[in-house]
């Protein structure tokens, strides 16, 4: 288990990785000289989405939101364990490929042409690159521990290492396919990323925020009667 | 289908000889949990070798789709 100072970091790591970096090229396109009012924006509608986390957690202190969907719906819980799961490797698949598609836009052609390391460090331009490339990093280990923990805490497996592997090939294999081109990227991105991210960080935590005290009560009145 | 071949190396060795070790310890729960995620990449790796590979966007997509279709509202 890490300890909430490790969440706190790595959960801003997460959110800086590729939110800072990545959007801020789409952000100054879309909106010109005022998009800097974009990310406050864009911020206080995942305050929102943190605050039914917050509320969803505090129905059970000290339990996953995978525990929690277990309690609250039972079997179909396991489909929302295994939603969850499929979405931390499909995210991860996709922070490999940016991951893979940034160091080959930035690093690897001029490694390929020039490999004294003078030169290569000269070539690595900036400061932000590394940096990118860290966060990027720090985010893929993020879901890839999200999807180990979720998959121990689904199935409960006696030896867990060995699903370690299985999912490096599973998000090897995502990253290749996750998307044909960046073009397609942003296109399927901009149609699909607000139904997709509404369903597991909204509303999936807001059923179960309504369900558990109804089902907490009804397990009650069972008790009593 | 030489990049098929070179697939089957790089992969079945990993996937087989882990499944048998899992078989060996009797964790047979383990064994099909394991190898129902490794052959699913698996699976998505032989789709690229193929050249037919199943792009995860749109399929994503094609799902988000499905469900806007069915939806009342």
């Amino acid at each position: 288990m890490i300890s909430r100072g490790h969440y706190y970091l790595l959960t801003v790591n997460y959110a800086l990785g590729t939110t800072l970096f990545v959007t801020i090229n789409v952000m100054i396109g879309e909106a010109g000289p005022d998009a800097w009012i974009m990310p406050l924006w864009a911020g206080l509608s995942v305050l929102l989405a943190a605050l039914f986390w917050i509320a969803m957690l505090r129905t059970s202190p000290g339990r996953s939101p995978v525990e929690i969907a277990r309690e609250a719906w039972g079997p179909a819980g396991v489909l929302v364990g295994i939603l969850y799961l499929a979405v931390f490797c499909v995210t991860a698949a996709w922070s490999l490929r940016n991951l893979s598609d940034f160091m080959n836009m930035t690093i690897m052609p001029t490694v390929v042409q020039e490999v004294e390391l003078g030169k290569v460090l000269v070539n690595i331009h900036s400061v932000l690159t590394v940096i990118m490339i860290t966060l990027i990093f720090i985010k893929l280990l993020v879901l890839l521990y999200a999807a180990f923990e979720t998959i121990g805490q689904l199935f409960r497996p006696s030896t867990r290492w060995p699903h370690l592997m299985a999912l490096g090939i599973l998000i090897s294999a995502g990253a290749v396919t996750i998307y044909e081109n960046p073009i397609q990227n942003r296109i399927l991105n901009d149609r699909y990323t607000l139904p997709y991210d509404c369903v597991y960080a909204v509303l999936i935590p807001v059923l179960l925020i309504i369900t558990m005290p109804i089902k907490r009560a009804a397990a009650g009145r069972t008790r009593r009667g | 289908m030489k990049r098929m071949w070179l697939l089957y190396l790089a992969l079945a060795p990993l996937i087989v000889l882990q499944a048998a070790w899992l078989i060996y310890k009797n964790r047979f729960r383990d064994t099909a949990l394991f190898l129902a995620v490794s052959l699913t990449g698996f699976g998505m790796w032989s789709a690229v070798a193929y050249g037919r590979p199943v792009i995860l966007n749109t399929v994503i997509g094609r799902i988000i789709e499905a469900m806007k279709a069915l939806a009342p509202f």
